[in-house]
């Protein structure tokens, strides 16, 4: 099976994660620009790298935990090896630097970063919310990649492929008792009510809920959101839980299905329409700019104001 | 330049356990500090009493 999530030489997806099916949810012409051609803004890659090293670092700690070894053996071996991956040709990472002062992800450094997991860990040493171990190697259920078919035909393949659902969980956890997916954040925006009512209802967390329920046979009751909040001088820690039940699984698959043949018929007209009432909402898209412009000019400031970044879900973190 | 920012400036593969035990330990003060902040923060500070109730009590000599 290809490693790629369109089907050769087309623009037709076959293996979807909840960051791409959110963009052609958002706006089709935002999917457009991110998925399938690649175009992420300067800024986007610093929180995605910050994101990465914070969830590997986090990971590796509880795997270090796991080989028996004390808090402060596996605080400060995770700090050694995110020091050392954050060392970039003889330098500290320091790309947020580049960016203007007022670009939040110039917040995402590497000092914040290593205080970050400090403070987290410090935190959470003796966190309620307890790993659960992977039923058949034993192994703590952190940085799981799934990816199962879902069923639905999906006609508009050329050679009959299924459709995929795929992605990562980042830890499953038992709470008071119950399994819970956990999804760790770290963000620059205030960990007040607003953040957290974003993601009821969400499709990140309705596809967690399946991925768990599906590929790992756990009967999660939804997702504990994990949240740091990286500041000028601090980082903050809130969670809040998200909940599903089994109606509101089964509706979002229902649409789910809807929003694929939508995607086909994209594909079909070959044209992404913009959704000119989204341009402003989760925090502004990236592409505003681009799409004020006269159709004309667009690519011209793509190139300039933008890198290329193909995102692939299939490919391990 | 502070000690801190002085470690996070060296190649790390030639930073000693002390090294990173003093980074660890940094973080920590200032985690601290940071949660002691936020506690103050929390507690209200006291009503100030009105002239009313100042009076009564300095009249029943409990003040």
């Amino acid at each position: 099976m290809s490693n790629t999530p369109l089907v050769d030489g087309t623009k037709f997806q076959w293996a979807w994660d909840s960051t791409s099916l959110g963009w052609l949810k958002e706006c089709p012409r935002k999917y457009q620009y991110h998925m399938l051609e690649g175009w992420r803004g300067r800024g986007e890659a610093i929180h995605l790298e910050y994101g990465i090293f914070y969830h590997e670092a986090l990971e590796d700690y509880e795997l270090y935990r796991f080989q028996q070894l004390s808090h402060e053996d596996a605080l400060q071996q995770v700090v050694k090896d995110t020091m050392i991956k954050t060392w970039r040709d003889g330098k500290p990472w320091r790309a947020a630097n580049d960016l203007p002062a007022n670009d939040k992800a110039s917040l995402k450094s590497r000092e914040n970063l290593i205080r970050t997991i400090v403070w987290y860990l410090e935190k959470f040493k003796d966190d309620p919310a307890k790993t659960l171990s992977h039923p058949s190697t034993g192994k703590p259920m952190v940085e799981l990649h799934f990816q199962f078919e879902i069923d639905e035909a999906s006609p508009a393949s050329p050679d009959g492929r299924p459709y995929t659902l795929c992605g990562y969980l980042d830890r499953v956890v038992e709470f008071q008792g119950q399994p819970f997916v956990m999804d760790r954040k770290s963000t620059t925006t205030t960990l007040g009510s607003y953040y957290f009512e974003q993601y009821e209802p969400d499709n990140q967390m309705s596809l967690y809920t399946v991925a768990s329920q599906i590929a790992f046979r756990t009967p999660v009751k939804g997702v504990i959101i994990d949240a740091a909040q990286i500041a000028v001088g601090f980082s903050r820690f809130v969670r809040s839980f998200v909940f599903k039940t089994p109606d509101q699984i089964d509706e979002w698959m229902k649409d789910l299905k809807i929003w694929l043949r939508q995607a086909e018929q994209y594909v079909a007209e070959n044209y992404w329409p913009q959704n000119d009432k989204s341009c402003h909402k989760y925090g502004g898209c990236p592409f505003r700019g681009i799409c004020s412009k006269s159709p004309s000019v667009r690519d011209k400031f793509l190139e300039s104001d933008f890198e290329r970044g193909a995102w692939n879900p299939l490919v391990p973190r | 330049m502070s000690e801190l920012s002085e470690l996070f400036d060296r190649d790390p593969l030639s930073l000693t356990d002390q090294d990173l035990e003093k980074i660890i330990a940094r973080m920590r003060e200032h985690q601290a500090q940071f949660e002691l902040g936020a506690k103050l923060e929390r507690v209200p500070a006291a009503k100030p009493k009105s002239t009313k109730t100042a009076n009564l009590l300095k009249e029943l000599g409990l003040e």
